[in-house]
């Protein structure tokens, strides 16, 4: 015993305020705000939907309930294996095989969560990681084309988002007009409502690229949870109204990788500086998602309101480059998971503001 | 029994990779093919052998003339010894060679190699030093082989071996082998082998142990 009086001192500066709120029901209130995107992917894509998010959400409880029962304890409740199933389920698209998801599930519950002793001990995102995983060793399960109810078979997800970034041929397009040049369907009722906002919109001289209907009501191949983008955004607005997750952290991310996206995004079609199509990137590919529901998991995101604002800025920018410049679709997840790396660097920067010296002036 | 247990450390207790954490880059690196790093394992094992036999000597004529002196002559021999280790293999294996790359070279820098000639060099029994080097090229290559028996099988569904009479030399493993898991034969894949058998090592050593933290 010292003579400060404190003979415990905690190992990591982890929040020692405990509220009212246990993490259980954080994690089923993030979970209920994940299903209706859920419920769209399924609509949209049909059965085979389903399967891949039963195969992902059966083998993390199936997995949870294993390597819980190594350490003689009983997890599922918790709801922290069912989420990750999810959202392992909401990254793949529809047409993975069953075996895929499965594995990845079980790759983000065994290796990432509990080999790191479980439930808040985990430092990298795991569903992410086992997505990441799976799209590493099976990258032909992600090429497959999608066909969604109401428009015909077009590009592979991934293959979509990298045909839309701004490259040589793209000949000074947006991302949408350069996809319909691919030939990319769009639904009917995306023409309708298109051809009557531009009939409208014409007198002003603007007018909306096909597609750009199908983008914002989520009719587009992709991730079975990541295309209903009203409805992801509608359920992180509930989780931070609720407190669940912090807005700050969505709110920087995604302006960090807009605000990039304009200035440099266009770069690659030769339209100069601020001239890229920030909106489609923002709505397009994982990004909502990733943002919404798996960049603010409180395990492996910064813990101070300072850490977190750089956290989001790193994640902007990770996202761009990544999308952008790297060699695989999309970015959002493999920003995350390499800017989960940093978070125990930034806690141990970013520090809460002491409000007393310790007594004896240690330190 | 004293002379057995140097051999024993550089297999268990001061096992280089899972203990000491000792090669990893090699480690990392080469180990995706069974065949590959029994290769490499012995490239090792004779470097890291002819090195410390001849530091020993080294160590015999430079007492009293100051470590640079001891460490040049040392470098310089581990040097002459991979060279002859990179070239022998490719003249026996040149599948293996090519495979392996600048590895092989390398080892003329390798941390273990030049640790092991060093202790030679300072005055280690000439025995004792070479049982030890025995130990711990031993001891890496059991750890070469495991990891690479893993991520072979997970990342290509193959196991690589010698060819003999009507055998291939390679063992397909059916379901593994229609869809493997690429990953394992990245460097991540590598890291996380090398960390499950460090594990698996760690709890067997302090069970064996009896005792522990």
């Amino acid at each position: 015993m010292s003579g400060t009086g404190a003979s415990v001192v905690p190992a990591r500066p982890a929040p020692h305020v405990r509220g009212a709120v246990s993490a259980p029901e954080l994690i089923w209130s993030a979970a209920l705000c994940l299903l209706p995107a859920s419920a769209w992917g399924i609509l949209v894509f049909g059965t085979p939907a389903a399967f891949v998010l039963l195969a992902s959400i059966g083998s993390a409880l199936v997995c949870e309930a294993l390597t819980a029962l190594l350490r003689r304890e009983f997890t599922l409740l918790d709801g922290s294996a069912f989420l990750t199933g999810l959202m392992v389920g909401c990254l793949l698209p529809p047409g993975a095989p069953i075996h895929v998801a499965a594995v990845a599930s079980g790759f983000a519950i065994v290796v990432v969560k509990q080999t790191f002793g479980g439930l808040g001990r985990n430092w990298m995102n795991p569903a992410l990681a086992g997505v990441v995983f799976a799209r590493l060793s099976w990258s032909e399960a992600f090429a497959v084309p999608v066909s969604t109810r109401w428009s015909g078979p077009g590009l592979a997800p991934l293959d979509a988002l990298a045909a839309a970034l701004p490259g040589p041929g793209s000949g000074g397009r947006g991302a949408l007009e350069t996809l319909a040049a691919a030939g990319y369907p769009v639904s009917a009722a995306d023409g309708r409502v298109v051809g009557w906002l531009n009939a409208r919109l014409a007198p002003l001289g603007v007018a909306l690229p096909p597609g750009a209907f199908d983008l914002l009501a989520g009719i587009r191949p992709g991730g079975i949870g990541e295309i209903a983008v009203l409805l992801l955004i509608a359920g992180g607005v509930f989780l931070a109204a609720r407190r669940v997750i912090r807005w700050q952290l969505p709110a920087v991310h995604l302006a960090t990788f807009a605000l990039l996206a304009w200035v440099f995004g266009g770069l690659g079609a030769g339209r100069g500086f601020f001239a890229g199509d920030a909106v489609f990137h923002l709505l397009a590919g994982s990004l909502l998602l990733v943002s919404f529901f798996m960049a603010t998991d409180p395990v492996t995101s910064p813990l101070t309101p300072a850490g977190t604002i750089a956290y989001g800025i790193g994640l902007g920018a990770a996202t761009f480059l990544l999308r952008f410049y790297g060699s695989m679709p999309d970015g959002a997840p493999l920003a995350v998971i390499l800017m989960n790396c940093t978070v125990p660097l930034i806690d141990r920067y970013a520090k809460p503001v002491r409000l007393a010296a310790p007594r004896g002036g240690a330190r | 029994m004293k002379q057995g247990s140097e051999i024993v450390r550089g297999l268990a207790s001061e096992n280089p990779l899972f203990v000491l954490f000792m090669g990893m880059c090699p480690a990392l690196a080469v180990s995706t093919r069974l065949l590959t790093s029994l290769w490499m394992s012995l490239a090792i094992l004779c470097v890291l052998v002819a090195s410390t036999l001849f530091s020993s000597i080294v160590g015999l004529f430079a007492r009293g003339k100051g470590a640079r002196a001891r460490w040049l002559a040392s470098l310089f021999l581990t040097a002459c010894f991979a060279t002859c280790a990179d070239l022998l293999l490719g003249f026996f294996a040149a599948d293996a060679h090519a495979a392996l790359g600048l590895y092989v070279p390398l080892l003329a820098v390798n941390c273990l190699v030049t640790g092991r000639a060093e202790m030679a060099a300072r005055g280690q029994p000439v025995g004792r030093a070479l049982l030890a080097a025995l130990g711990a090229g031993l001891g890496l290559a059991a750890c070469f082989t495991v990891i690479a028996a893993a991520r072979e099988a997970l990342g290509f569904g193959t196991l690589t071996l010698f060819p003999v009479g009507r055998f291939t030399g390679t063992l397909v493993i059916a379901p593994l082998a229609a869809s493997p898991a690429r990953a394992a034969t990245f460097a991540c894949g590598g890291f996380l082998a090398a960390g499950y058998l460090a594990a698996l090592a760690a709890r067997l050593l302090r069970r064996g142990a009896g005792s522990g933290p």
